[in-house]
């Protein structure tokens, strides 16, 4: 056999196991049928894992209450929606690795990422790549840089961090507040959002001190703000590092310094840190947790049985953007123009809200860029191991945030 | 107030210098016989604290017990991998220890994910939240332990090597290991003995913070590089080198981000590696 033949045998050899051997995603597309593909962007690891194990779960729930239902109707035809998981590792490059990564296998609409600095690195892109996402941080800016394909359906820091200072203040009559957040565009927009507020119900925001994601050890910025004397300490953080600030506080500054949370301080957290700990501390509730609807109710059914464990506002709302983007391809007739989708939007939500289809906090009214306007959000302590409601609002206008 | 903050950050940096210590030990003690940097010793400090915590949650022991059935469990671990890992690379180019360690880090953390999940598990402790205050200084009983558990291990492992057959062993290998073959030292079984201790010792400082810092699979990842920078500035393969460095950058950390800034505390460990470098390139207790 001639030089050249021989080179195209074995190319041809190599061409062919090469297509034996593909990723399966490519025998499964080509054999999937009619299903459509719906991207969940999460955490699955890193720090913010624990919200990304409630993201999968809440997607998953939504997703079969869709199929349950015959799957997306899109001109005519139903279709299954096959969700498709990619873990962001709770880092800004691989979220952006993700989202192109969906935009590749034709997918143009997602749940996620969530997280603030990942939604940050992702909206430089995601306009250019025409994928729609979903996204529950609660950082305003993310949602105010002009970017058409992001939506929210949940709380913002204006109302929750509002919300805490005027209760700080005005309710528990405190006037001088230390701030303990991370470096990430979320820790800088909580240490924004609470110094303007604070300081507009009164009260003085004497030192910040800030620590990168991954770290565990705060006692020398504990040390630092116990020399400034606060009479209460807010913290910014992800839940995973919850537990660890709870106790570390506890230890450098004592009991009587009230311990202010982030809305990713839940009563979880409480817990594990230790309820005699976790005495004093203030932490926001919202909408899934004080809203009690039969949706509601079924889905804390539901993943109560099958994940045993409790629900939280983050699988709620991923269940949620699942929902609300599902039902506005169905009406605008798409599954891949995600701009159409977009325009679509607002009535998918105003339908899914009338029909009290939704759980993850957001009741009635919308902003033109299809963030929720209106919210129930409470701030509660925890007193004697239990959790007290200290102030609950719907509307900013009632503590004159707006 | 001044003075009690003051000695409140160097508290501070004493303990978690000692973690330091504990953790650059075991690293020091791989490097000075095998002279790789065993990027896998961070997973055995965070498989020392799971397993710590199954013993307590799961089966109720008490934690102390609890510490020394997981260093016995990670030691046995550090054997298995460097029988199966590093002993068959020991011949070849550096680089191949390296990599093979490097990707020893990579496979037992994804491991420990896909096991546990990547949730932050709390270890139980009877002494986490129990308080002291000795001349204006807040500790829990938990990390005043943690600086007394640090510095007996530390003196044992000091016994240990001076004081014993297997310890003027290693002392040899360290120093040459083709000489030490020639005078009859079992090199395999010295390097096992070797893995076997340092993973007790990584072990130990997992166990020892997981009701501060709690449990989770990357948990090894800042302490592993907190202590290559320890074993650089201390004096590569020098056990007095990774004791006083341990405590020389838990101190710098400690200060550097209560009175400096907080937002670069991580800095300061490399901002003192580059001054002591600087006048004295070997590390301190570095041979020339």
């Amino acid at each position: 056999m001639s030089k050249a033949k021989q080179t195209c045998f074995y190319f041809c050899w190599a061409f062919f196991f090469g297509l034996i051997c593909s990723p399966a995603d490519l025998l499964a597309q080509t054999s999937a049928g009619k299903g459509i593909k719906f991207g969940v962007s999460a955490t699955l690891t890193g720090p913010a894992s624990y919200l990304g194990w409630h993201d999968k779960n809440g997607t998953t729930l939504a997703a079969e209450e869709i199929n349950e239902r015959g799957g997306i109707n899109l001109k005519g035809e139903k279709h299954k929606l096959e969700l498709e998981f990619f873990d962001n590792e709770t880092k800004p490059a691989k979220a952006v690795e993700g989202m192109r990564m969906f935009a590749e296998k034709g997918i143009h609409a997602c749940a996620g990422p969530q997280l603030t600095p990942l939604a940050y690195a992702v909206i430089k892109f995601n306009e250019e790549l025409k994928v729609i996402f979903g996204c529950y941080s609660t950082t305003p800016e993310v949602f105010e840089q002009g970017n058409k394909l992001i939506l929210s359906a949940t709380m913002n820091q204006k109302w929750s961090i509002g919300l805490a200072a005027y209760t700080a203040a005005k309710v528990l009559n405190l006037k001088k507040a230390a701030l303990l957040v991370d470096t990430t565009g979320y820790g800088r927009a909580v240490e924004k959002h609470f110094t303007m507020n604070f300081k507009k119900f009164g009260g003085e925001v004497i030192a910040v001190e800030w620590y990168e994601l991954k770290s565990t050890d705060f006692y020398p910025q504990l040390t630092r703000l116990k020399a400034k004397n606060p009479e209460t300490l807010m913290f910014g953080g992800m839940s995973a590092e919850a537990v660890i600030l709870i106790r570390q506080s506890r230890e450098i500054l004592g009991k009587k310094v009230l311990l202010i949370g982030s809305d990713y301080f839940k009563m979880e957290q409480l817990k594990k840190a230790g309820l005699e700990v976790s005495e004093n501390t203030m932490i926001p509730l919202s909408g899934f947790h004080i809203i009690d609807s039969p949706a509601r109710q079924s889905f804390y059914k539901k993943f109560q049985d099958r994940f045993r464990a409790e629900a939280e506002t983050y699988g709620a709302c991923a269940h949620d953007e699942v929902l609300w983007i599902s039902r506005a391809m169905e009406i605008a007739g798409t599954n891949i123009d995600a701009f159409k989708i977009r325009e679509a939007a607002d009535q998918a939500m105003r339908e899914l809200e009338a029909k009290g289809l939704l759980i993850g906090g957001a009741h009635g009214g919308f902003l033109p860029n299809g963030q929720a306007k209106k919210y129930y959000i409470g701030t509660n302590i925890l007193r004697d191991g239990k959790l007290e409601r200290l102030k609950m609002i719907t509307d900013l206008k009632e503590i004159g945030l707006e | 107030m001044e003075a009690a903050i003051l000695l409140q950050q160097v508290a501070n940096g004493l303990v978690i210098g000692s973690i330091y210590a504990m953790v650059a030990l075991g690293l020091t003690l791989i490097f000075g016989i095998l002279h790789i940097g065993n990027f896998a010793h961070g997973q055995l400090y965070m498989l020392g604290a799971f397993a710590t915590y199954w013993l307590v949650s799961l089966w109720g022991w008490n934690i102390w017990s609890s510490m020394f059935v997981a260093m016995g469990l990670t030691a046995l671990l550090g054997m298995v991998l460097e029988r199966i890992a590093f002993r068959p690379v020991r011949s070849a180019p550096h680089i191949n220890g390296l990599i093979v360690a490097l990707g020893l880090f990579i496979a037992l953390e994804n491991i420990a994910f896909i096991l546990w999940g990547g949730d932050e598990r709390t270890l139980p402790s009877p002494y986490a939240t129990k308080m002291i205050t000795l001349l204006s200084i807040s500790l829990t009983i938990q990390r005043l332990l943690v600086f007394a558990v640090s510095i007996l291990l530390i003196f044992l492992l000091y016994l240990f090597i001076q004081k014993t057959k297997m310890g003027k062993a290693i002392r040899a290998v360290a120093q040459d290991p083709e000489v030490a073959r020639l005078m009859g030292i079992p090199i395999h079984r010295v390097s096992s003995t070797v893995f076997a201790v340092s993973s007790a010792l990584a072990a130990a400082a997992g166990a020892m913070v997981g009701p501060i810092f709690c449990v989770f699979p990357s948990m090894g990842l800042i302490p592993i590089l907190k202590a290559f920078v320890v074993i650089v500035l201390g004096g590569m393969g020098s056990i007095p080198g990774a004791i006083f460095g341990g405590f020389i950058l838990g101190v710098a950390e400690s200060l550097g981000a209560g009175y400096i800034s907080s937002e670069y505390k991580d800095a300061f460990a490399f901002a003192a590696l580059i001054l002591v470098l600087m006048v004295r390139p070997t590390g301190l207790f570095g041979k020339e």
